[in-house]
């Protein structure tokens, strides 16, 4: 029995995809705004060694990595340079590409950019503010309080469960 | 829980986008709750990450995704930990901070690069020195060499020998790693194991045709998790020419799993691919 250590509840649990044959898996990608350094690619490999090792288990993979292309050092690093977000960001992009390839990286089905999912960001605000998280307009930001309320049962050792814990223990 | 920014202002110089809070830009973490949930759903089965994204990131995330969907947001979390270099954390001011690229330009392989990152179990910290890197090109290096001459082996015998059975039990073993908890070095000791039993036979003369046969099934299924394994020696532009075209051929029958294994294969031998709209270009690594 295939069996993974849960974040979340700090056990080794059995896995199976939720609909028995196709996994659907998010990675957390690079923010593009140098080459990534050898610690990056520990995290990008073990990801790939993952996804493999579920697909020797016989399931479907789907695994979506985000490239993060417009954030804080993204955007400082660009004005410094004195390039436009896009130009300065895409040759780190594809410096991690051709990494990820070198590395014999098995690629992801989708590599979304932030920049050009920023609809479904302000949906994603506005649904989080009709539906209870307490938006503040805390000049010049939006910023959200009282969202532990609004996704509720804070209490049950799931939701909230990541907060403040240590990482899980080490074999 | 603290609030954190869900939508930033947009200050002078920098680039923004029109929201009902005015122009700005995204908040860190909503990028990850949006992308996940439009391209796989509102409930994931596995999000992974670094041990650094754990907090706030990914608690972020939860709170942002599931209280806009009321849904789970993931039925998994998995987070690799830290690597050391050095047996520090990396940073700049060290001295101890590479690029990938800082290493190959030293002449480094990227297997062995690979070999380091598998040979310890992903919740563990993992030191990483130029010294372990040289072991790691020294096993890759043995490993390589075994593969060329199992396949040049002539066994003087068809049906399956001892090695047969020891291919058995690394297998069991392979496969019991992987199930707990992606034990990758645990893994990996079998594939080093079963290469230590079967020069051993080589040197005996004890090899079976039905032996090679297994050992060699054996590390192809193994490969398919490590992918460090396949190899080519001295591969010729014409092969690869040939290789590229099976792999496109591969593609269009959606045979994809054989277009992996080429893409595999090619990078071993240290052949770069590049896809784009005007079909496959590629050149040599270094």
């Amino acid at each position: 029995m295939f069996r993974l250590l849960n974040s979340m509840t700090r056990k080794k649990e059995p896995f199976e995809p939720a609909d028995g044959r196709n996994v659907l898996i998010y990675t957390c990608g690079p923010t593009v705004y140098g080459p990534p350094h050898i610690g990056n690619y520990r995290t990008f490999v073990f990801e790939d060694v993952l996804c493999r090792a579920l697909r020797y288990k016989g399931w479907d993979v789907k695994q979506v990595m985000n490239i993060t292309d417009v954030d804080d050092k993204t955007i400082r690093d660009s004005v410094a340079r004195g390039m436009t977000l896009t130009d300065f960001t895409r040759q780190y992009e594809q410096v991690f590409f051709e990494d990820l390839q070198t590395l014999r990286v098995a690629p992801a089905a989708v590599y979304p950019r932030a920049t050009e999912h920023v609809p479904e960001m302000i949906e994603i605000t506005q649904q989080l503010l009709e539906r209870g998280g307490r938006g503040q307009r805390l000049l010049p930001h939006l910023l959200v309080s009282g969202l532990r309320e609004a996704v509720g049962r804070p209490a049950d050792g799931h939701r909230g469960a990541l907060a403040g814990l240590q990482p899980p223990g080490v074999r | 829980m603290q609030d954190f920014a869900l939508w930033k202002a947009v200050k002078p110089g920098e680039p923004s986008w029109d929201s009902p809070w005015g122009p700005g830009r995204p908040g860190w973490s909503i990028e990850c709750s949006a992308m996940a949930m439009k391209h796989l759903g509102v409930t994931l089965d596995i999000h992974t990450g670094g041990v650094d994204n754990l907090f706030p990131h990914h608690e972020n995330e939860i709170a942002q995704s599931e209280g806009a969907t009321g849904e789970p947001f993931s039925r998994f979390w998995l987070h690799a930990e830290h690597l050391l270099v050095g047996g520090q954390k990396m940073a700049k001011s060290a001295g101890n901070f590479y690029t990938l690229r800082d290493l190959l330009e030293r002449g480094y392989e990227p297997m062995a690069i690979r070999h380091q990152y598998l040979s310890a179990h992903y919740r563990s910290q993992h030191n990483f020195t130029l010294e372990g890197l040289e072991q790691s090109a020294q096993a890759i290096h043995r490993l390589w060499d075994f593969v060329d001459r199992l396949a040049d082996h002539a066994p003087q015998t068809e049906a399956p020998g001892a090695l047969s059975q020891e291919v058995a039990r690394c297998q069991a073993g392979f496969d019991e790693a992987v199930d707990d908890d992606l034990n990758v070095p645990g893994a990996m000791g079998k594939v080093f194991e079963l290469m230590r039993e079967a020069n051993i036979a080589m040197e005996a003369g004890t090899l079976s045709r039905a032996d090679v046969a297994t050992a060699q099934a054996f590390l192809d299924r193994a490969d398919t998790v490590l992918g460090i394994i396949a190899h080519e020696r001295d591969i010729l532009d014409a092969d690869v020419e040939r290789l590229i075209q099976e792999r496109v051929d591969a593609r269009k029958s959606k045979d994809f799993a054989r277009a992996d294994a080429i893409r595999d294969e090619l990078a071993g031998a240290g052949i770069i691919l590049e896809d784009s709209a005007d079909g496959t270009r590629w050149r040599r690594a270094r």
